[in-house]
């Protein structure tokens, strides 16, 4: 049933969080992609539509800021809907310029987490 | 007045060779040694000021043995001057004095000019007016002139002094609420990957079905890691509410809740340090509390209370309660503990400030305060009543509906 199973892409330059959040989303039955940073995750779009982009606001070479922008400038990838998580001073306020579809303020728990993925995304077992 | 204190420095207005030659007759046969310069024109006067500009004439100084560049920027003890002279006057000298902030008595020595001038050069800044002829009151004019002088002079000293000091601190307080606000984000990232590590590796136990052994104690360290990671999350965000107080933004996130829930969620997070401070904890709460309030706040002012209970508890129980009416609710959290002493009542709630050495109790200073701030967004007080050896009672009032704006 791999063809409902939902694509979460996560961009974020931390490793350690790259890493478990793709560790805990497989874990509850989605497929997971990552990114280092908004170029990078840009190079990857070409390839992968995901369901859901989970993105960091601080980064090198490209920030979640200048992502957002790329992104919603361009038809093909605006309308995957996107959650900012990250742990910038006043979040709400400074993205509100990005239009996203959610925040999820670090540190972040797990149920959060999921919660938010759940709303975006099918896992292999929904069908 | 005698020869063994230091010279009166006495900056002259005249254009009368023999009136300025009585003048300075009559100072030093009162006794004082002088230190004088004569001027007659407004460039000298302001030149003897040291407000004068480069190339101004000098033409009318005549000193006594003291040159020039000494002269200038002298601090004066007193201006004697005439009323009008053939290039200058008492009210243009006034004018130059008041221009550029100079506090130095001016005291006019003059014929007589008529009591609407004399009046008018008074309410222009003159200290006194005397007339030539009668200088009996010079002497106690100069002196009562010096010692306002004096002062006024104190006065703007620690006025300034008190502006510095301001300064300083609030440049210190914005610098640590900088380092604060960057060391609170860049300890959030590490925290994320923290609690994200010990919930998902507490699920992978759970399949593991095993409720004894190895697996039972391993899930047992991981809730401990778990609850300081809690811990570690409430500290972070207490610092960085510290930021957000100080620059007065503290936008509510309002959400409808009972009052008990959120003492529920705070009594939970903190059984390990009630069962460490020895203390009992008896909650009556009867009737439902709800209202309008940021419950991560709320839960916060809530954890303040209690952990400050316990801290200072001395091992006794500890009360709280909850009452309600339709428009506000009220929390009291009462300890049997070490109290707090009339004077440190106020300053408790104040930044930093503490009412024990920090060497014995631990925490950053900051609960209290931040819980005021906090209470106060909401539209509510916060306060204590106490006596040193015999507890505390914290008090908090929250209106149920808030008309603040988020």
């Amino acid at each position: 049933m791999s063809a409902a199973q939902s694509i979460v892409m996560v961009v974020d330059d931390d490793r350690d969080i790259r890493e478990i959040v793709a560790d805990v989303l497989g874990d509850a039955g989605y497929s997971v992609i990552t990114a280092i940073n908004g170029a990078d995750a840009i190079e990857l779009l070409a390839k992968v539509t995901p369901s859901l982009i989970l993105l960091d606001l601080n980064m090198p070479v490209m920030d979640g800021f200048e992502f957002r922008r790329a992104q919603r400038g361009n038809p093909a990838l605006a309308k995957i809907p996107t959650v900012i998580m990250s742990a910038v001073h006043r979040m709400k306020e400074k993205v509100e310029e990005l239009a996203v579809d959610d925040t999820l303020e670090k540190p972040v728990v797990l149920k959060d987490l999921l919660g938010v993925v759940a709303r975006f995304c099918r896992t292999r077992d929904t069908y | 007045m005698s020869g063994a204190s230091a010279p009166l420095r006495v900056l002259i207005l005249e254009d009368s060779d023999n009136d300025a030659e009585l003048l300075l007759r009559h100072l030093r046969r009162s006794g004082y040694d002088l230190d004088w310069v004569r001027v007659q024109t407004p460039e000298a006067f302001a030149d003897a000021l040291g407000v004068g500009g480069d190339g101004v004439s000098r033409d009318g100084v005549s000193r006594d043995g003291v040159s020039r560049d000494e002269n200038k920027k002298k601090d004066w003890d007193v201006i004697l001057s005439d009323f009008t002279m053939p290039r200058f006057s008492a009210p243009n000298a006034l004018a130059i004095v008041k221009e550029h902030g100079i506090d130095v008595p001016f005291i006019i020595i003059s014929g007589n000019v008529g009591e609407a001038a004399a009046a008018s050069a008074m309410k222009a800044g003159a200290h006194d007016f005397l007339l030539k002829g009668s200088l009996a009151r010079l002497v106690s004019a100069i002196e009562r002139e010096r010692a306002e002088a004096r002062v006024r002079r104190e006065h703007r000293r620690a006025v300034d002094e008190l502006r510095e000091s301001r300064a300083r601190l609030q440049i210190a307080v914005q610098a640590r609420d900088e380092f604060l606000s960057i060391a609170s984000h860049e300890l959030k990232t590490p925290l994320t990957s923290l609690s994200l590590q010990v919930e998902s590796a507490r699920q992978i136990l759970e399949t593991l079905a095993s409720a004894s052994g190895p697996a039972a104690r391993l899930d047992a360290k991981l809730e401990g890691v778990s609850r300081q990671v809690a811990r570690l999350t409430r500290l972070i965000n207490g610092l960085l509410d510290v930021t957000r107080i100080t620059s007065d933004r503290m936008p509510l996130d309002l959400d409808r809740f009972d009052l008990r829930e959120a003492i529920e969620a705070v009594v939970a997070g903190t059984e390990d340090d009630l069962a460490r401070s020895g203390s009992s904890l008896q909650i009556e709460a009867s009737s439902a509390a709800v209202g309008s309030w940021d419950r991560l706040r709320i839960e916060s002012v809530i954890y303040s209370l209690l952990s400050n209970a316990m801290k200072f508890g001395a091992g006794k129980p500890i009360q709280v309660s909850v009452n309600a009416t339709p428009t506000e609710a009220v929390l009291v959290v009462t300890d049997q503990g070490i109290g707090i002493e009339n004077g440190e009542q106020e300053r408790i709630f104040r930044r930093f400030e503490r009412a024990v050495p920090s060497k014995h109790f631990g925490g950053l200073g900051l609960g209290l305060w931040a819980a005021r701030s906090i209470v106060e967004a909401h539209g509510g007080t916060i306060s204590v009543a106490s006596e040193r050896g015999a507890g505390s009672t914290f008090k908090v009032r929250l209106p149920t509906s808030n008309g603040v704006p988020s």
